[in-house]
């Protein structure tokens, strides 16, 4: 057997991973308790604040998906907004232009939405720092101002914007997914991107991904071209996004340009920074805090508050809400470590 | 007299008006420690950018087992079996050392990491985060990177720096044995002379970018103009 | 004909409000997505000051305001901030941005509003045998005036040679005694009383919304990105050519000439993956 594995397993018994095995259980119990409490909300909570949650829960699955990139590999992407209203619009275009099912229009718009962030992504990569987020952001400006030329009113509504045609998606029906039933979909979803987070940070490709972000040129000088690991991780990010943007369609059953402007994206960066990037549910705390503040203060009052939240919390706790917990004050090293380590999950 | 393993033929550097390195020849062999000193700005850093590929250079051929690599990317020479160390140390922070150490062995094809673990007293710290421990053991961490996976050529870019005289001895020590039992070729660019002309079979003198001696290390010790650069420079 | 006019006038703006940010990009790695919202402040204290003073009291005291706030923002912004990585501090401005945004939207309201030029600049003048708002060409000669202006302050002035040094390496220049949080500030304000000045010389010419910022801030963003990160004379070489593209755009192929900038960067960033002038890390 490779040495290698084998020299893991023993640092496994070294005192300062000793609570590592209790580690594992309370939280895997918390998880399964909060994911089966997860299905029961529909049951509990009025249809009004049940629609908020909804909605909460599919902007932190887009959150989650910004997020993935910020914290694997400290890229910050401005652009997806175009993964998230392109796979919407696309929906909704395959829909009108084709008369196919929603579920087949779905299929459609996560296709092109791959292709888009393959696109994208293969084009934004290789700019080193800030100059990434930039490029995402002309990409996914490029996508918006596609959607809004009159000539291509037609097809896609141009400032208008479009109505998804109705019909019945996975096994809900038209009029269950109004409701407070879309919760079935998006509680999944939003559990799996949640639990693929975690999984991802202790996997081999989330380490290189982590080791990419710490020192790229040394990865490449452990012979490992670095551009097909970061494509990938793009892409699946921008799938991630277009998964969100499809299940908003469905939600809203209307799309408009405002769903590939660089704002949305804006909105989905400040949910992931508020919340925390550094734990998997941080961008699920940001989402719903937006939502909060939105419904509390209302439309009007939520770019002062957001605006001001994130000047705070980026100036003062760098490591967004979740994070005031988890930092340590004063800790010996052994257990300061072990923190770090559980921070990375 | 053996066919070199990497020749250096004519190498030279221009950035604009600045020379770096101007028309520099070496031949590295098999199995041999090479070392390569110089005063401050010699050039010695700028020639393993060229050798390991970090940076191209403006003029020269570089080849390595029979095939030129002048223009070869990072990542191929490092599949050819050319591995480098940094001057300024160049680890993963945030990673553990051994996530770091299982990464680099994994990708190199090292099949026995336990050994080099021991080898460079990093049995402790497995589990710290590489960028919360001691300097000192960081080099080591910057140091097995490189050496794992058993490369043909490695190129050691000032490894003493900023180490003690006798972390410095122990060092060279463990270079030495390291090249010896794993036939294992090194081109050693140090600031320390000492510790080169202490392991070294071969030395070459870089001095304002150009060559301006080689040799054993008695002969070169001797030389009139290798004291002269150094003691002109008040190095 | 007048398409190229029009392309040249934007693009004359958009050197002006481009140059600021490659300056503050430069020295401090920081994109100052605030930019927009400040060029759309400009704009909003030109209608206020030009409402009740006149336009060239508000081109003259604009700026100095702007260039106040923007020592503001050095002081208790960039310069608290410097520990922070650049794209932490970059998205602060966005949350600045925001503030701004909604500050203009609470005094001014949603609704579009307009400057009258000067009775000096209204009206058209003929050039080239054609008529041409004579506002436009002012902006399209302001803005050429000020870049040259700045061009040579930037190579012949002592301070200007301190500012080219520090925001092309800073590490260096502090090394060398170049006093850094004083060309920090010059530099800021400088940039700041650019957006300023751009607001003011826009307001006439195009319509006023608290969005203004909003939606000026993607182009100018990109043209420094595309001019090569840090440089001012790529910025205005990109902030040209995407107003006369733009503009020469809509005669040549009117229906996706919006499009076309956008292209354009793509095609140039598969070209040069750090821009035309070549990018600096940080």
């Amino acid at each position: 057997m490779n040495q290698v594995t084998r020299r893991r397993r023993a640092s496994d018994d070294r005192p300062d991973r000793r609570s590592r095995g209790r580690g594992v259980y309370v939280p895997g119990i918390v998880t399964v308790a909060v994911i089966v409490l997860g299905f029961v909300l529909p049951a509990v909570l009025s249809p009004d604040l049940m629609g908020l949650v909804i909605e909460g829960g599919i902007q932190a699955v887009f959150a989650i998906s910004i997020g993935l990139l910020i914290r694997f590999l400290g890229m910050t992407s401005l652009g997806h907004a175009a993964f998230y209203g392109g796979a919407a619009y696309a929906m909704t275009i395959a829909t009108i232009q084709f008369g196919v099912s929603l579920n087949v229009a779905a299929v459609i718009a996560m296709g092109v939405c791959v292709a888009l962030a393959v696109i994208i992504g293969a084009i934004s990569v290789r700019v080193p720092g800030i100059g990434f987020a930039l490029v995402t952001l002309g990409c996914a400006q490029a996508v918006f101002v596609f959607l809004t030329l009159t000539r291509f009113r037609e097809i896609t509504g141009s400032h208008d914007g479009l109505a998804l045609d109705s019909g019945s998606f996975l096994w809900l029906s038209s009029i269950q997914l109004i409701g407070g039933d879309l919760w079935q979909i998006v509680w999944p979803v939003l559990v799996l991107s949640v639990l693929g987070t975690i999984v991802l940070g202790r996997s081999r490709y989330g380490i290189l991904l982590l080791a990419i972000k710490d020192n790229e040129e040394r990865v490449r000088f452990s012979g490992v071209r670095t551009f097909l690991p970061k494509l990938i991780a793009f892409t699946a990010s921008g799938a991630l996004a277009g998964v969100a943007g499809v299940l908003a369609l469905v939600r809203n059953s209307f799309v408009s340009p405002v769903d590939a402007d660089w704002f949305t994206t804006a909105y989905g960066v400040i949910a992931a920074m508020l919340g925390g990037i550094g734990s998997a549910i941080g961008p699920v705390v940001g989402a719903y805090l937006i939502v909060a503040v939105r419904e509390v203060a209302g439309l009007g009052q939520l770019n002062l508050y957001l605006g001001v939240a994130f000047i705070v919390v980026i100036a003062f706790l760098p490591r967004g809400f979740m994070g005031i917990r988890l930092r340590p004050s004063r800790r010996p090293a052994a257990q300061s470590e072990q923190s770090e380590q559980e921070n990375l999950s | 007299m053996t066919t070199a393993l990497m020749t250096v033929s004519g190498i030279s550097v221009e950035f604009g008006a600045v020379k770096a390195l101007a028309g520099v020849d070496l031949n590295i062999h098999a199995a041999q420690i090479h070392g390569v000193i110089g005063p401050n700005g010699a050039g010695k850093s700028t020639l393993i950018d060229v050798l390991s590929g970090r940076t191209r250079p403006s003029r020269g051929q570089v080849t390595f087992d029979g095939d030129d690599i002048t223009t070869a990317s990072i990542e191929a020479r490092r599949s050819l079996g050319i591995g480098r160390s940094f001057q300024r140390t160049s680890i993963f922070p945030s990673l553990t050392v051994a996530d770091q150490l299982n990464l680099v062995a994994r990708h190199v094809g090292e099949h026995d990491v336990d050994t080099l673990i021991e080898a460079l007293g990093l049995t402790e710290v497995l589990d710290r985060t590489s960028g919360s421990i001691a300097y000192g053991t960081q080099r080591r961490i910057d140091l097995a990177l490189a050496v794992m996976g058993t490369p043909k050529l490695l190129l050691l870019d000032e490894p003493a720096a900023g180490l003690t005289s006798d972390e410095t001895s122990e060092l060279m020590v463990m270079v030495e044995r390291f090249a010896r039992e794993r036939s294992v070729a090194v081109l050693l660019v140090e600031h320390d002379v000492e510790a080169v002309f202490a392991v070294a079979q071969h030395i070459t003198v870089l001095d304002m970018g150009a060559k301006l001696a080689e040799g054993n290390p008695s002969t070169v010790r001797a030389m009139p103009e290798v004291i002269k650069a150094y003691l002109g420079s008040a190095a | 004909m007048i398409q190229v006019l029009n392309g040249l006038t934007y693009g004359a703006l958009l050197m002006v409000l481009t140059s600021g940010l490659a300056l503050i990009f430069g020295l401090r790695g920081v994109m100052n997505i605030a930019h927009g919202a400040l060029y759309m402040l400009g704009a909003y204290l030109s209608f206020v000051i030009a409402g009740h003073v006149g336009f060239w009291a508000a081109l003259c005291a604009v700026p100095v305001i702007l260039a106040l706030v923007g020592l503001l923002l050095e002081r208790f912004g960039f310069r608290y901030l410097t520990g922070h990585d650049v794209i932490s501090v970059s998205l602060l401005t966005l949350g600045i941005a925001m503030v701004l945004e909604f500050v203009a939207l609470k005094i001014w309201g949603p609704n579009p509003r307009s400057v009258d030029p000067p009775s000096m600049l209204s009206g058209s003048a003929q050039l080239f045998g054609m008529t041409y708002p004579t506002y436009r060409l002012f902006v399209l000669v302001a803005g050429a005036a000020v870049m040259l202006a700045l061009a040579a302050w930037l190579s012949r002035s002592r301070v200007g040679l301190y500012v080219r040094a520090a925001v092309h390496d800073r590490e260096t220049s502090a090394m060398m005694g170049v006093d850094i949080d004083r060309v920090s500030i010059i530099v800021v304000t400088l940039s700041t009383a650019l957006a300023g000045l751009a607001g003011v010389l826009a307001s006439p010419y195009l319509a006023l919304s608290p969005s203004m910022g909003h939606e000026i801030i993607v182009p100018t963003l990109i043209i420094v990105v595309v001019g090569g990160l840090g440089s001012v004379a790529g910025a205005a070489m990109a902030a040209v050519a995407w107003g006369l593209i733009e503009t020469v755009g809509t005669v040549v192929v009117p229906s996706v000439a919006q499009l076309l900038p956008y292209v354009a960067l793509v095609l140039i960033l598969l070209w040069r993956p750090t821009g035309i002038a070549g990018s600096r890390l940080h």
